[in-house]
């Protein structure tokens, strides 16, 4: 992991960050595919039902419900599993790039999983209707037992870009991947994927046809069953949180206002369903219609996207941590880069370069492209103008150049003294609602002082920066 | 470069290359059914009115065609990860260009694969002529537009700096260049010899004895024969006009001693698949045996035409410059956890197939 800074063409999103654009693509495709995990296990649950005769109805509603997975998780799926590696390309090729080159066997594996998910889904979906018992059984303990696979696989690859463990010392991807969130992630995420399962089936019952009341209420509460290892989730939550860096968990514990709010609403939103399942569903047997299971899946919805905005947000300031900032440039880069600049070798140029006043403001919105661009707007979602509106140009000046200790989930500035002030010009600049003149500031001791207090904070990120203060 | 290809690479390099190669062509396998079978489907109603009958294909492809796209999907994940590892940086630039362009394959791929469910669903507004003939329309140009987005992507990514900041600079949506037209109309037509042979397969092995008696079996096989005869000659053609399109660096490279032993290969396929197809023609029925030489000499033809591919754009990258890069990706372990996974995965799936055929059949069912 030793190549040289490539230089990416960077897209502006317009008012969307890029965090949004690829966190509701990676929401609806975890979303599915912890569906997809969970309703392969629930089917050989009612399977099992069926064909042991506890449960006369079970066959008709694992027909049903098969379909519903192939029509929902094989279709959106499939193709948002897809888009997810284009969108993250998207927002980050460095990362993925990354990804791909240390873990690409592990991925071909998943691939093989994925195909072996594909055909026996498909076998069970053309025929699973004139096959006797076993042969059904056997084809979605395959079809489950692959799909849980792929999330095994994944969920390797996923939690090393936050706990990388022992990796970077000895280099092997087995220590990369059996790193410390393994198990408490792919346990809890085995765990959401039965609950959305069974809130999904509430779902389902409830648009089959040819079904009484009486009828739907047994599968609904045979299906709540797979409800109740949610209430494992606490424990689970807490041994994930306790895998994962102090500074992380400081994040969603107040360091991190946002991080902090959707912590809280992912908790409450579970435990509106736990609660309910528990005492609803499962104490007090009520029957819930369509529109109160589309309202518990909705909220499993969005306890997903609460969640997974924590734990995409948690690896702050790095996507992969330890060695790439969220901007996709190294820690071993950034002194480099503070004396080369981190515009000087880019080839692409800037679009619609004559709309800025000057060379100076142009420059800092070139830095900005490199450097800021990827989590935050000029003056929309996560804007600059709104993150350093009260600030004072001095303020701005020292802030930057001293960012990883302003917030230490900030990677550190990668850039001259002259970018920074650049950057902090073009920030004034679009304050002041674009100006047609703006005047450059080329002041030598303005720069001097930018380079002090660069010098001052070093290179490291604010994490190293704490530890180092708090061994101290 | 003077060995053949993979060969005249350095052992990393060699190794992702086939890789990549092995993997393209099991999805282009699969990728030619869902392309050339949507635009059958569109076009049924011209072979309706020259009285041909298009009935059994036209059923297969609206029953198999969910299943054919799922596997496309995911046979392509496998190309899509080891081009990441080949080519890096020229294939995530070629994305990144063409930006919001690129990523509305997503969505279109979606409206496609709802379409084919549509096109199975029996509802009474659906079986009006005028709403079936949309739905089948707009189910192809979904498809027809993803692979032309492939392919526009794929001539970007091999593109020169100059041109890719010349590119980025406009802003410009699409990445036009005079390769695309021809290119993509090789790939369109090369695609129904795959759907024929395909079909052929599907009429032998899963009608059941029934069916079988309803089927008008000498029509069907001239019309797959029509299928597989058009596609390739068409496909000459515009392989012929690509050819005279490419430059003497890239001339030299496909039919030099890298690629020159493919480039035959995959035209001595495409002539014993023609000659297959003349037979079957003039013998009004799809015979086992000849089917089977048809179908090796298609996976000859796309293995070949696959390499040359490769050696097209080899001749314009500077892959000397990977090399350092594949030798990294090579050191990282895992690939022995690949194979096993790959062995008892691949035995799985063989098993879920034959557990099927042979509980579903013994019902007196055909799969």
């Amino acid at each position: 992991m030793d190549s040289p800074f490539p230089h990416y063409p960077v897209n502006d999103f317009g008012p969307l960050m890029k965090g949004i654009a690829i966190g509701v693509l990676g929401i609806v495709h975890v979303f599915l595919a912890q569906f997809a995990i969970g309703g392969g296990m629930l089917m050989c649950y009612f399977q099992w039902l069926g064909q042991t005769g506890r449960e006369p109805l079970a066959r008709k509603f694992t027909d049903g419900f098969f379909k519903f997975v192939v029509l929902v998780s094989f279709v959106l799926g499939a193709v948002t599993g897809v888009g997810m590696w284009f969108a993250t390309i998207q927002v980050s090729a460095r990362t993925i790039g990354t990804m791909v080159g240390e873990f690409h066997w592990l991925w071909a594996v998943e691939w093989t999983f994925f195909s072996l998910e594909i055909t026996a889904g498909y076998c069970f979906y053309r025929y699973g209707t004139k096959l006797p018992d076993r042969e059904r059984m056997t084809l979605l303990v395959i079809y489950a037992a692959a799909s849980w696979f792929s999330l095994f696989w994944i969920n390797g690859i996923l939690s090393w870009q936050l706990t990388p463990g022992d990796f970077y010392e000895t280099g092997n991807m087995w220590d990369g991947f059996f790193n410390p969130s393994f198990f408490p992630s792919v346990i809890f995420r085995t765990v959401t994927s039965m609950g959305i399962a069974a809130l999904a089936a509430c779902l389902v019952v409830n648009l089959m046809p040819e079904m009484d009341r009486e009828q739907r209420n047994t599968l609904i509460h045979r299906a709540a069953y797979f409800l109740t290892p949610a209430l494992a989730m606490p424990l689970l939550g807490v041994w994930y949180f306790w895998a994962i860096p102090a500074d992380s968990r400081s994040w969603t514990l107040g360091g991190n206002v946002p991080m902090m709010m959707f912590f809280v609403l992912a908790i409450v939103c579970s435990m509106f369903i736990a609660v309910y399942a528990l005492f609803g569903l499962i104490r007090a047997r009520l029957y819930i219609n369509g529109m109160t299971a589309s309202l518990l899946v909705s909220l499993a919805l969005l306890a997903t996207a609460f969640a997974e905005f924590v734990r995409e947000g948690v690896r702050k300031p790095y996507t992969l941590r330890g060695y790439l900032y969220s901007n996709s440039i190294t820690e071993d880069e950034v002194a480099r880069l503070r004396e080369v600049g981190c515009t000087t070798d880019d080839p692409y140029p800037l679009r619609a370069a004559d709309r800025y006043p000057n060379e100076q403001v142009a420059k800092g919105a070139l830095v900005y492209r490199n450097l800021c661009s990827v989590c935050h707007t000029p003056d929309a979602a996560n804007g600059l103008t709104h993150v350093t509106g009260t600030w004072t140009v001095s303020q701005r000046r020292m802030n930057i150049a001293k960012l990883q200790r302003t917030k230490p989930f900030m990677p550190p500035f990668a850039g001259t003294p002259d970018e920074l002030e650049a950057l902090v010009q073009w920030i004034g600049w679009i304050n002041s609602g674009r100006p047609e003149t703006w005047p450059e500031s080329n002041d030598p001791e303005t720069l001097r002082e930018i380079q002090q207090w660069l010098d001052e904070v070093g290179t490291k990120s604010g994490l190293e920066l704490l530890a180092e203060e708090g061994a101290h | 470069m003077d060995a053949l290809f993979p060969f005249g690479f350095p052992e990393p390099t060699r190794f992702y290359l086939a890789l990549y190669v092995a993997t393209l062509v099991l999805h282009v396998v699969f990728m030619h059914y869902v392309l050339a079978g949507t635009a059958f489907l569109a076009g049924r109603g011209l072979l309706a009115r020259l009285g041909i009958d298009t009935e059994r294909p036209a059923y297969l492809l609206r029953e198999w065609m969910p299943l054919m796209l799922s596997a496309a999907i995911t046979a392509g994940i496998a190309p899509l990860l080891f081009v990441q590892i080949v080519y890096q940086e020229r294939f995530y630039t070629a994305n990144l260009l063409l930006f919001n362009r690129w990523m509305a394959i997503l969505p279109t791929l979606l409206i496609g694969f709802y379409m084919l469910y549509l096109l199975k669903v029996n509802a009474d507004v659906l079986k009006r002529p005028l709403i079936r003939q949309a739905i089948r329309v707009l189910t192809f140009v979904c498809f027809a537009f993803v692979a032309w987005s492939w392919t526009e992507n794929h001539l970007l990514s091999v593109q020169s700096l100059g041109v890719w900041t010349e590119h980025y600079a406009s802003g410009a949506l699409m990445f036009k260049t005079p390769e695309l037209a021809p290119r993509l109309a090789l790939w369109f037509c090369g695609s129904f010899p795959t759907l024929a042979a395909w079909l052929a397969w599907q009429i032998r092995l899963t009608a059941t004895d029934d069916e079988h008696r309803e089927i008008d079996h000498p029509s069907v096989a001239r019309l797959l024969a029509g299928i597989g005869l058009v596609g390739l000659l068409s496909a000459a053609l515009c392989a012929a006009a690509y050819y005279a399109m490419l430059g003497d660096a890239e001339r030299e490279l496909m039919t030099g001693p890298p690629a020159g032993p493919w480039f035959i290969i995959a035209i001595v396929g495409a002539v014993i698949q023609s000659a297959g197809w003349i037979v079957i023609w003039k013998q009004n029925a799809l015979p086992r045996g000849l089917l089977l030489i048809v179908s090796i000499a298609l996976l000859v033809t796309l293995c070949g035409t696959a390499v040359v591919r490769e050696a097209i754009r080899l001749a314009r990258v500077d892959i000397t410059t990977l090399y350092n890069a594949h030798t990294q990706a090579a050191a990282v372990s895992g690939l022995g956890a690949f194979v096993f996974f790959l062995v008892v995965n691949t035995a799985l799936m063989l098993f879920c197939i034959r557990l099927v055929r042979t509980k579903v059949e013994s019902r007196g069912t055909r799969v």
